[in-house]
């Protein structure tokens, strides 16, 4: 006999395919900016220069761009679990919790405004 | 200079091998990886720590979504000690910038000895899939309830296979466990180490949790505790986007490919030669930054 499904069940399943919809999605455009890369052979590893530019690049197909878009989205996967947690949390009364999420996006954020901003 | 596009797979054999050794032993691949592309590539510290932290956002989001899924991760817990590790990492992030890559060379070498003694140490002690029945000390409840323990938030409750029964645990001394995870995410921060092999034994002692939920726990943490430095380093310019992407893709593989071959690190022999095949690393470390000091 299999329990029914609860809640927090249903969060928890939320939290676990966000995480790995991030990874899969990341991992695919390192793949894929990687072989370009290999095949325009551009060399230079050069850091990221700009959001913009980089979404830019990446749509224009440019292997570094997606490259560095992978990373991007691999760095917010751990964000995003966070915010739907905070969501999650709040929207089920858990209230301290959600208050906790919430304190962890802002030092999350801070992070992001420190290194980009 | 960094290792470029015409090392692409050599570095993804590298990452893979780290990875492999991760799983197998049960830390992050970040205490082996970094000397690797420090001593074997000659990658710039910074860069290669930058290197590290994204790879254990990427092997910590992996495993953790399994973790997750099974209701071993403590969330609520989980998400409180980040509040700690989150302020460490950015702490440490911000130190490292202003630190020589030769002192950090050094402070790395130092944190890789306690690193291996714990290493050694739990060689001898039972594994992480294994369970204190002690441990269980209040009645067993769903895994899906919010808190199995009605007037504490952060008790959790998983199902363990092996003793076919709900375990049920209350978190003790949390105050004792916020410093600790502050500690580790400074370490996380400043050394692009994941910190568990110090956070998982601290949750299980200090903090009274099983040690098969301490690992999901800790593993949990991990991702936004590098996440919180990562984006210090890659807007310093430090993250070096095809080696970075080439050493997370050979990890990601590895980690995988690691979890599979579990079993051969239950011998004590292993986990051993590991620990003073790490010792020796650090020793290495050591004496190139002083060497490089010296020279500079």
């Amino acid at each position: 006999m299999t329990m029914p499904e609860t809640r927090d069940d249903s969060l928890g399943r939320v939290v676990h395919r966000t995480l790995l919809g991030g990874v899969i999605l990341s991992a695919a455009l390192l793949v894929c900016g990687l072989s370009v890369s290999l095949v325009q052979g551009a060399g230079a590893d050069e850091a990221a220069s700009g959001l913009g530019q980089i979404v830019r690049g990446a749509a224009a197909g440019q292997g570094v761009a997606m490259v560095n878009l992978g990373l991007i989205v691999l760095m917010l996967t751990p964000a995003s679990r966070v915010a739907v947690l905070a969501v999650g949390w709040a929207s089920r009364g858990r209230w301290r919790q959600a208050g906790i999420a919430l304190a962890v996006a802002l030092l999350l954020g801070i992070s992001i405004v420190l290194g980009t901003g | 200079m960094d290792p470029g596009l015409d090392n692409v797979f050599v570095l993804v054999v590298a990452g893979a091998g780290t990875g492999v050794l991760g799983a197998l032993l049960g830390t992050g691949g970040g205490v082996f990886l970094i000397p690797i592309l420090v001593v074997g590539f000659d990658v710039p510290m910074h860069h290669a720590v930058a290197t590290s932290i994204i790879s254990v956002i990427a092997t910590s989001s992996a495993v953790a979504s399994g973790n997750v899924q099974r209701g071993l991760a403590n969330m609520p817990l989980g998400m409180t000690l980040e509040t700690a590790t989150t302020c460490g990492a950015i702490a440490g992030g911000l130190t490292a910038a202003l630190l020589h890559p030769t002192l950090l060379e050094g402070l790395f070498s130092f944190v890789l000895v306690p690193t291996a003694l714990l290493m050694w140490r739990s060689a001898g002690a039972a594994p992480a899939n294994r369970i204190d029945p002690h441990h269980a000390d209040v009645p067993a409840a769903p895994p899906s309830q919010k808190s199995p323990v009605p007037d504490d938030p952060l008790a959790g409750s998983y199902y363990d296979a092996a003793l076919r029964r709900d375990v049920v645990y209350r978190v003790r001394r949390l105050w004792a466990g916020m410093g600790i995870a502050f500690v580790a995410g400074n370490l996380s921060g400043l050394l692009g180490i994941g910190g568990g092999v110090f956070k998982v034994p601290a949750l299980h002692l200090v903090c009274g949790m099983p040690i098969k939920a301490a690992a999901a726990t800790s593993n949990f943490m991990i991702g936004v505790t590098a996440t919180a430095s990562a984006f210090l380093y890659f807007g310093r310019g430090q993250v070096r986007p095809v080696m970075t992407a080439a050493v997370v893709l050979g990890v990601l593989a590895g980690s995988a490919a690691g979890l599979s071959l579990n079993n051969l690190a239950r011998g004590r022999f292993i986990k051993r030669l590991f620990a003073v095949l790490l010792l020796a690393v650090a020793l290495q470390m050591f004496v190139r930054a002083l060497m490089s000091g010296g020279a500079s």
